[in-house]
């Protein structure tokens, strides 16, 4: 198992507690897709043979001004409802409908295809941005960046299985019972859906609504923003011609098929085919050719490549109108859109503000798309019923709009690469977000021109944009790095070398640099390079390990974590407390897994080991994720001082929630409860009798403050407890609600009644209501006194014996 | 010169700061021992406009006048704080900040602040917190 998961890890990037999310992500993307493409071919197929290929402009139409209907509904109903809630209640409906149509289609009615048209092109819009939606919300950022190519796989498989379904069972049961088939594979995904969800927490409630209605509120300053930037004018211009150019291919594609097919089941299954095989080229393209061409050609040829494949297809078309060159037609259009033109698209959007960038993306769903199939739709009503030109003629138009396209990407890659300078000036690409590897050499000049900048600053951006692509597409700048007066960008240069294993660490250029630090530097690095473990290994990575300088010593670190140099964990864990290296030290710590735990441990608990050292501790050990370090410390509970426990708990709760898997001893936890709900009753019968014993100075006031914040800590700390043996979620949520949102208290403190065990419900819900009237109850001022002046809570005791020495007197010395 | 407050003084002095305003008394504290304190005469200048902004001031005793080109902008008084961006912004001194009156302030280094975040993580959220509020609240004015 842990083979396997370490397989999937390095192969695809995908890490163990992710597996489950991107597989069940994936497949439900398969099933969406699958049934888009098979109810799409169910569609096209019905409207040609029923109503005729000659009334299609009319349906773009009509799905122009319903996508425009829908969009407003939808953002409300978003708002309104939830995105969890509106995804099950989209699927639903898609089912119900689905069986509908089904059933209407028996009865031949014309209205009832143009219905179909127009759903089936909404139910691809909705489904599909509902899915990418949900999926930002069950993967964070960083996440989202690994393992969404690998989702999208699931989309293209969709779409072949989509495909060769559609073609056997047109034939063999008909195209009406496809539909049948789609509410199935429907049905399906709301089973996931609810999987999902339960992965994702309450957070897929939130946040969806307000973001749609913000890019409803911010369309006029988007048109503004588009308006203002050219290299955005351009984006918008290009990605409009093809949307009319869509219109034209869709049109004659259904025309020439419905002419060549006399059977209504025979045009389905030939449809089915044709998005079968767009499905197995697309995903061979992507996986062979995509990033090749990139690479090599660069962005422009990537995305010339869609209108020179369509352009030479129409040329065909127009000189032999048959069904060959409509399938090729259809072929190249599908193949080049779903794999190199799309990656190619979206590097174009790479010097765009990453906040600016998702904006301009809805505005295009939302406009664009939206206005380019009116005039494509306007456009070929024109051309076929007033000018009655031929599927020919047709294809020599369409040409014409080709060379416009290509036109237009011309001067596209030309602000591109201004566009890309002005964003590595401004620094406004973020490192990590986009594979450069992907890049084209001369997208990539300017950045590799600013690793020659004498200016240290402009160099580490560079270096950091590079960290994720590998040293040979920047081997050539290597010479001068090593070579750059700032030692900054020299360690930079040799830890990015190091990250990637680079054996150019080794190089006698770097291990004997002129800079004894910059020379040692890479000396920690090409250790584990070339680590045999030998005694002089050994001997000169210890001495490394205590190099005065920091950067030398994180470089020793990263290498002692990969080599397991076991000699070297008392001195990572000395190195925790060190504000310089701590990051480091923790992530070498982490490496050695379970064989640090006991001497973590032994420091933890060691009431002569610096508080800074310690306190570093608990997180570490909740970085390595297993099952002993969270027993031991849970065992280590009550057993450090206050703020300790604090660490200990907040570790605990990082486990349960980054390692599902692992088991709480539900007894201890309960025990812990039981300490906390005493102390905190203590301190809430203390400050009752300070309210009643008012001393009314400022001393005494912060007295009183001080009192309430830590009842308020040990009230947060006795939820975080509880959160380990029920839903983290749950917990937080309540916690969250009964803190901070007073009109959802009741609801919480209702919800928390219904989830709690009865011996747990006992310990937590008198906490959460008012028992005011019982607060002064048996305490004595002697208690009080004795409470706050005790050493155990260092801060509370220094309050209270400056309370004692200015405000108290003999009266109140004699009250209570 | 030799601390004449106690932290329990310090927190008394910090608790009005509206940047601290989320933290609690124990924060306060620890922000409290990282402060220094300073005591200056009649008129003597405590930063002058341009000046590299490195430190916040909270002022114990006395008044501050903070002028801008030459005209009064405000008059500190005890229990308020001065030059609290300094905290998160290295731009130059937009005031100048005089002593009105013998003053007794208490004075808390860009640096040592980081340090202190960077050491007690959970800081960071109360004042950020705080600065959130704050440009909400220009934004919403």
């Amino acid at each position: 198992m842990k083979t396997s998961a370490d397989f999937v890890d390095r192969i695809f990037d995908i890490r163990r507690p992710e597996v489950s999310r991107v597989l069940l992500m994936s497949t439900y993307l398969l099933l969406i897709i699958a049934a888009y493409s098979t109810s799409k071919a169910v569609r096209d197929s019905l409207f040609v043979t029923k109503i005729g290929a000659a009334q299609l402009p009319y349906v773009y139409l009509l799905i122009a001004g319903a996508m425009g209907l829908v969009s407003l509904l939808y953002t409300r109903a978003v708002a309104r409802i939830g995105l969890h809630r509106l995804v099950r209640i989209t699927s639903l409906i898609a089912i119900s409908n689905l069986l509908l149509f089904w059933l209407l289609f028996r009865q031949n009615s014309a209205v009832w295809f143009y219905v179909l048209y127009v759903w089936v092109s909404l139910f691809g819009a909705i489904t599909a941005s509902q899915f990418w939606l949900l999926a930002t919300h069950v993967f964070d950022a960083r996440e989202a960046r690994r393992v969404f190519a690998w989702i999208g796989v699931g989309g293209i498989l969709g779409g072949i299985l989509g495909g060769g379904v559609t073609n056997r069972v047109a034939n063999w049961f008909g195209t009406e019972s496809l539909l049948l088939l789609c509410a199935a594979m429907m049905a399906m995904t709301i089973v996931l859906l609810e999987r999902v969800a339960g992965l994702a927490g309450s957070h897929v409630e939130e946040d969806a609504g307000s973001r749609n209605t913000d890019d409803a509120a911010n369309s006029k300053a988007l048109f503004r923003k588009v308006r203002e930037s050219r290299h955005l004018t351009m984006l918008v211009l290009l990605l409009t011609v093809a949307v009319v150019v869509e219109a034209f291919i869709d049109y004659q594609y259904k025309f020439v098929a419905k002419q060549s097919f006399a059977s209504k089941d025979q045009l389905t299954a030939f449809f089915g085919s044709i998005t079968f095989y767009i499905g197995i080229f697309s995903l061979l393209f992507q996986l062979l050719i995509t990033n090749r061409i990139l690479k090599r050609f660069g962005v422009t040829w990537a995305i010339l490549m869609l209108p020179a494949g369509l352009l030479i297809s129409f040329l065909a078309l127009a000189a032999h109108p048959g069904l060959w060159a409509a399938a090729l037609l259809q072929l190249v259009d599908g193949v080049f859109s779903y794999s190199i033109h799309r990656s190619g698209m979206e590097l174009l959007y790479l010097p765009i503000p990453p906040q600016t960038r998702n904006a301009v993306k809805g505005f295009i769903d939302m406009f664009v798309d939206r206005a380019g199939r009116a005039v494509g739709a306007v456009l070929l009503l024109v051309l076929t019923v007033v000018l009655s030109l031929s599927i020919p003629a047709l294809s020599i138009v369409a040409s014409a709009l080709i060379i416009a396209w290509i036109a237009i990407i011309i001067v596209v890659k030309r602000e591109y690469m201004h566009s890309f300078r002005q964003a590595l000036e401004k620094t406004t690409i973020e490192p990590g977000e986009f594979q450069l590897r992907n890049l084209d050499r001369a997208t990539i000049e300017p950045l590799l021109g600013l690793l020659t900048s004498r200016e240290e600053r402009q160099v580490m951006y560079a270096l950091d944009l590079l960290s994720n692509t590998h040293p040979n597409r920047w081997r050539d700048q290597i010479n001068v790095l090593i070579y750059h007066p700032s030692s900054a960008v020299r360690a930079r240069t040799i830890a990015v070398l190091a990250a990637w294993n680079d054996p150019s660490i080794a190089r006698e250029e770097f291990v004997r640099h002129a800079d004894y630090e910059t020379a040692r530097i890479a000396t920690a690095g090409a250790l584990r390079l070339n680590w045999t473990g030998s005694a002089d290994d050994r001997r000169l990575l210890s001495d490394l390990l205590k190099d005065p300088s920091p950067a030398v010593m994180r470089q020793a670190m990263a290498t002692a974590g990969l080599v397991k140099y076991d000699s070297a964990i008392p001195i990572l864990i000395e190195k925790l407390g060190d504000r310089m290296v701590r990051g480091e030290a923790r992530d070498a710590l982490v490496r050695f897994r379970r064989m640090v735990i006991p001497d973590l441990m032994r420091h933890l608990l060691d009431a002569e080991e610096q508080m800074a050292l310690r306190t570093r501790i608990p997180k570490v050990l909740a970085l390595t994720g297993r099952q002993e370090a969270a027993e031991a410390l849970l065992r280590s509970l009550h057993r450090c001082d206050y703020h300790l426990d604090y660490a200990v708990l907040k570790a605990l709760n990082r486990m349960r929630v980054n390692y599902p898997k692992i088991v709480f001893d539900r007894d201890r936890v309960i025990r812990a409860v039981h300490t906390e709900r005493e102390a905190h009753d203590r301190l809430k019968q203390i400050e009752g009798w300070l309210e009643a014993n008012a001393a009314g100075g400022p001393v005494s006031r912060l007295l009183m403050r001080a009192v309430s914040e830590r009842q308020e800590q040990r009230l947060e700390r006795i939820f975080r407890l509880v959160g380990l043996i029920y839903s983290p979620h749950d917990i937080y949520a309540v916690y969250y609600n009964c803190q901070v949102r007073p009109a959802l208290r009741a609801s919480a403190i209702e919800f928390l009644d219904n989830l709690l065990e009865a011996d747990v419900k006992g310990l937590v819900m008198p906490l959460l209501e008012d028992t005011r009237r019982e607060r002064t109850a048996g305490i004595s001022r002697h208690a009080v006194f004795e409470t706050l002046l005790s050493p155990k809570d260092p801060w509370i005791s220094a309050i209270a014996h400056e309370f004692v020495a200015r405000e108290v007197t003999d009266e109140y010395v004699n009250a209570g | 010169m030799v601390a004449a407050l106690t932290p329990v003084d310090r927190v008394l002095c910090l608790q009005t700061v509206v940047v601290f305003k989320h933290a609690t008394t124990e924060m306060l504290s620890y922000i409290g021992s990282i402060a220094s304190e300073d005591e200056l005469r009649t008129g003597h200048p405590i930063f002058r406009e341009d000046d590299v902004s490195d430190a916040m001031y909270v002022v114990v005793r006395g008044r501050v006048r903070l002028e801008k080109a030459g005209e009064n902008v405000m008059v500190v008084n005890p229990g308020q704080s001065f030059g609290t961006w300094a905290l998160f912004d290295n731009q130059p001194r937009v005031m100048t900040a005089t002593a009105m009156e013998d003053v007794y302030l208490l004075k808390i280094r860009r640096d040592d602040f980081y340090d202190l975040l960077s050491d007690q993580q959970e800081i960071t959220p109360v004042i950020f917190r705080a600065i959130i509020e704050r440009v909400k609240g220009l934004i919403t004015d």
